[in-house]
């Protein structure tokens, strides 16, 4: 008889503590600065494969691929500037 | 003497908890206006209570019989209380789609705990009975659930401040 009861109150702790645990799961950073990462991430990775490119060929018009590229690359680094500021201002308040 | 008057005290203190749960409730609602995570685990708070001081009386009734069973049903309920509770915040977290906030998850942690105390206490009731897990469980149930207030004031005052940040932003 009270080892049922015994049972039945620690299921009714580790029920909670689920529950607990899957509340937990719903907090964290929202989806939009998972997603804003991803891209300025994905970016990075198009700008390096195309530095790759232009070393590789030694072609006529390299002057002018080089020069779009610098532009390009400082284009992203002020967008991640941009996003880090604002970062910085939601979650350090400063 | 002076630890019983301390001991008096804080169960008065106690009795206003429901009262300024359902005051902050009230308070949160008309600044945020809208139903988030803060304001449904507040809800979820003045509902417990609600049902608490509900079922108080039949269930003091029931736990001063004599046997195993009439004690189970004593901490039983509650912990079953308890756990719906939780729940309840989990489905409003989910059929609505919003994030958990901190003030939710302290209000969930709290609601654990609670269930854990029982437990303990009970297990301690049903095998050991040495009433040392009932000052325990006396004690740490109040301080509980006054200590749930200023947190839910620091949480909540924090997350404002970042949502008004963020709004300036954009």
């Amino acid at each position: 008889m009270s080892f049922v009861l015994i049972l039945l109150s620690i299921t009714l702790v580790i029920l909670a503590l689920v529950a607990h645990q899957k509340l937990r799961t719903l907090s964290g950073e929202p989806q939009i600065y998972a997603e804003v990462a991803s891209e300025l991430q994905q970016r990075a990775h198009d700008l390096l494969v195309r530095k790759d490119h232009i070393e590789a060929r030694a072609n006529l018009n390299l002057a002018e691929e080089n020069e779009r590229w610098k532009n390009d690359l400082a284009q992203y680094m002020e967008d991640y500037e941009q996003e880090a500021l604002a970062r910085r201002r939601i979650h350090l308040g400063r | 003497m002076l630890n019983e008057q301390l001991f008096e005290l804080f169960k008065s203190l106690e009795d206003l908890t429901s009262l300024v749960y359902a005051v902050l409730f009230l308070i949160i609602f008309f600044v945020e206006k809208r139903m988030s995570s803060v304001t449904v685990a507040l809800l979820v708070l003045c509902l417990s209570k609600g049902m608490a001081s509900l079922l108080l009386p039949d269930l003091l009734e029931l736990a001063s019989q004599a046997g195993l069973q009439y004690k189970f049903a004593w901490y039983g309920s509650w912990m079953a209380l308890n756990v719906v509770c939780i729940g309840l915040i989990l489905k409003f977290h989910i059929a609505n789609q919003i994030r958990a906030s901190n003030v939710a998850l302290a209000v969930s942690l709290a609601y654990v705990s609670f269930t854990a105390i029982q437990a303990i206490d009970f297990i301690d009731r049903a095998t050991l009975n040495s009433g040392f897990f009932a000052m325990i469980y006396q004690i740490s149930i109040p301080t509980i659930n006054i200590g749930l207030i200023p947190l839910i004031c620091y949480f909540w005052l924090r997350d404002y401040r970042k949502l008004t940040l963020l709004n300036k932003e954009s």
